[in-house]
């Protein structure tokens, strides 16, 4: 799979996590799961498990490359110095 | 005295630690600023998420879940997990690999160089230093209020009127200097080794003590029940029937003491002797002798229509003064009967913590004698038991959904910029970006369970509430932590608090005195003006200088943490239009950026003083979350000014999109 598939794919992923966030449905649910876990917390646990879900994919099939020199460059400060 | 002991081991195994990162470091302010770019996958996790979680993550949420129910966790946490890990991505990582590049160690270097304008760092360093305070006061304020909560009846005599524990202000000063000492003998090095490590104490004792507390509670079950019958809407986002039903209830009983107190007040009516014993003797309700001595009588002056000759505008006068708050100067206002909602609109009448004191005298002692009462439970006592109830609240879901935009922050952060830079290689943030969201669910999660279990928990053996409904949210964790955990575990889980409230301060020190000698002293100086001892003088001048100003505020009247924290927040994610438009964006010009930091910070002026300087923690605009104007308006002053504007040169654009070319 090229990046360029990838970051659509985790684009997308990200788009149905924000849909999925905002779960009206539950909004009156009061009834708590596993006998003591608020559904309002318990929904939103599970999008912070598939957040971590999402972002692992991403390093896997998104992460950008950059060409990046052996030594840092050296300040910039000297080199604004003086302004515009 | 065991939690000051543990608290003051902490403080000093903190400071050897600073010593002991002092040890590795170079000398250079390079090293001091940016630890040499070596920080690894691990530190830079820990040192990242330690940064962010802050007390908004324990002392806030908690306080909050306790105000506002179980939904809090939607509103910031897991918007934050999928929002902060797409900052480290799409941000992070890029301007990482430019900061290497090109050797940048603020994001005001970057912006003059994107940007082509030496300017914009005049403007940005005054707004991003002046949105850090905000942050670094959450911290400050924490900190004072945490240790004073854990250390009451620590002294026999001195500090009674700080419930003979730590006073708040002697707190914050300790955890300031501590901070200060070991951010200047470790630099960012030292910074990020004492993330790291207070990351792995607030996590692990956190969970620990929730653990702990819930078994105390009878067990997850029997406390999210007691929830489930005595507060509902705590569990959900919508206002659950049943609390309607009660609060009806309870605020047309709260009207009538309030009618029967004012009548009595200004002379319109005298029960006799005989009245007021067939009061007494007609009322039933269990509640305390303090509260029936005015609830008894106004409801026999009720049923006996005794009430009635009170106009319309006195009964609104009885309200206003029963709830404490101020009575406007005309009368115009006060001819419809108020309802509660706009008898909140009024503010409320200074000192009234004092009339709290002076009802309660007798019952307030020393706490190490647990028949007496602290000046926080007197309070929380006269609160609850002379102003109105709580009006039960839903979430708005068009607030909840603008609430995505707080976490925006991150991105424009100063302290996480320079974090981002420490970063050995752009894989190092790899782990950083997975397993935030998941380290957030495991801080956030029993924080907010415990603030709504708080909600309704008892006293062990009676049905007391543990915590009443006006308690200071601020309070909330340290109380818990102290009425269900021995002094030993009290004392590990307030260290754990405090890291990680000390593991975002010392970020943000060092952070304001890295962009104060790098963007300013170093930028306006003549080249080698200055030796490199030298700027490391300059840079812990300065944070002591803004250390002392955040310290002097936190003397100030306390806000919400949570509240504080969503606007300083919102004002950084105001400015998130710009940086990412910097890194995507060429057509972005630099009157387009000075138009988006002008539309930012007027709208969150505006609104921030409209909000009641963050009195109102109920605050809207519009219905929605106010940085969802703040952003649309940065956004739109950003593209239109760019638009009409002179692109950037071509040298400038080959630098920053090099593919484009």
């Amino acid at each position: 799979m090229n990046k360029s598939t990838g970051k659509w794919i985790i684009i997308g992923l990200v788009i149905l996590l924000i849909i999925l966030h905002h779960d009206v449905w539950n909004w009156d649910d009061k009834e708590p799961v596993f006998g003591f876990m608020p559904m309002a917390l318990l929904w939103q646990a599970g999008i912070s498990l598939g957040a971590g879900a999402t972002w692992f994919l991403a390093t896997k099939i998104a992460w950008p490359e950059f060409e990046v020199d052996e030594a840092p460059a050296t300040e910039v400060a000297a080199a604004q110095e003086g302004g515009e | 005295m065991t939690q000051l002991v543990i608290i003051s081991i902490y403080l000093c195994l903190l400071l050897g630690l600073g010593l002991f990162s002092s040890k590795l470091f170079r000398g250079t302010s390079k090293d001091y600023m940016l630890a040499s770019h070596s920080i690894g996958p691990f530190m830079l996790l820990m040192s990242l998420f330690g940064t962010t979680m802050t007390a908004f993550a324990l002392v806030g949420s908690t306080g909050e879940s306790f105000k506002e129910g179980a939904g809090v966790y939607g509103l910031l946490a897991s918007s934050s997990g999928i929002i902060h890990s797409l900052c480290f991505f799409v941000l992070g990582v890029k301007l990482w690999s430019l900061g290497h590049k090109y050797g940048y160690t603020t994001q005001i270097q970057f912006f003059r160089d994107r940007l082509e304008s030496d300017k914009i760092g005049v403007i940005l360093f005054p707004i991003l230093v002046g949105l850090v305070i905000p942050y670094l006061l959450i911290g400050v304020m924490a900190s004072g209020s945490v240790i004073n909560s854990i250390t009451e009846g620590a002294f026999e005599t001195a500090f009674a009127n700080y419930d003979y524990g730590v006073p708040p202000w002697l707190a914050s000063l300790v955890i300031c200097i501590v901070v200060l000492i070991y951010v200047f003998f470790g630099g960012m090095r030292g910074t990020a080794m004492a993330n790291t490590a207070q990351t792995m104490v607030f996590m692990v004792l956190g969970l620990i003590t929730f653990f702990i507390i819930s078994n105390k509670l009878g067990g997850l079950e029997q406390a999210t029940a007691k929830v489930l019958e005595k507060n509902p809407t705590k569990m959900m986002r919508t206002v659950d029937p049943a609390d309607t039903e009660k609060y009806e209830t309870a605020y047309d009983k709260w009207e009538t003491v309030a009618f029967y107190n004012y009548a009595v007040r200004n002379g319109k009516l005298k029960l006799s002797e005989e009245q007021m014993a067939q009061a007494h003797a007609e009322f039933k309700a269990p509640l305390p002798p303090f509260l029936k001595v005015d609830r008894a009588p106004a409801a026999y002056a009720e049923r006996n229509n005794l009430l009635d000759n009170l106009t319309v505008v006195e009964q609104n006068r009885a309200l206003l003064e029963q709830d404490d708050r101020i009575a406007p100067e005309s009368e115009k206002e006060l001819e419809k009967l108020l309802d509660h909602e706009h008898l909140q609109h009024y503010p409320r009448r200074p000192g009234t913590d004092v009339a709290g004191m002076e009802m309660f005298k007798d019952k307030i002692g020393n706490p190490s004698d647990p028949k007496n009462w602290t000046r926080k439970k007197a309070r929380g006592v006269y609160r609850a038991s002379k102003w109105a109830p709580d009006k039960p609240r839903g979430m708005n879901p068009w607030k909840f959904l603008t609430y995505f935009f707080v976490p925006l922050s991150v991105g424009m952060f100063p302290h996480l910029f320079q974090h981002w830079l420490t970063a050995k290689s752009a894989d190092s943030f790899k782990l950083a970006v997975v397993a935030h969201p998941i380290f957030i669910m495991l801080v956030w999660v029993p924080c907010v369970l415990l603030g709504v279990w708080m909600t309704s928990a008892t006293l062990p053996g009676s049905n007391t509430a543990l915590i009443p409904p006006h308690f200071p949210p601020n309070a909330v964790l340290a109380a818990a932590v102290k009425a269900l955990t021995s002094p030993f575990v009290g004392g590990l889980l307030t260290a754990g608090i405090l890291a990680a409230i000390m593991s975002s301060l010392d970020s943000q020190f060092l952070c304001v005195g890295t962009m104060f000698t790098t963007d300013i002293v170093t930028h306006y100086s003549k080249k080698d003006r200055f030796s490199d001892k030298q700027l490391i003088v300059i840079a812990r001048a300065f944070i002591v200088a803004i250390v002392a100003l955040t310290y002097l505020f936190s003397l100030f009247e306390p806000r919400r943490v949570f509240t504080l924290g969503v606007w300083c927040f919102s004002g950084f994610s105001s400015l998130f239009p710009l940086i990412f438009a910097s890194l995507y964006w060429r057509r972005l010009t630099k009157a387009g950026a000075y138009a988006a930091v002008i539309a930012a910070g007027a709208t969150w002026l505006c609104l921030f003083a409209d909000s009641d300087f963050a009195a109102n923690p109920h605050y809207d605009f519009l219905g929605l979350m106010p940085v969802a104007t703040m952003i649309t308006l940065a956004t739109a002053a950003m593209v239109i000014v760019s638009l009409m504007t002179k692109p950037p040169s071509e040298e400038t654009l080959n630098k920053f999109f090099p593919k484009a070319n």
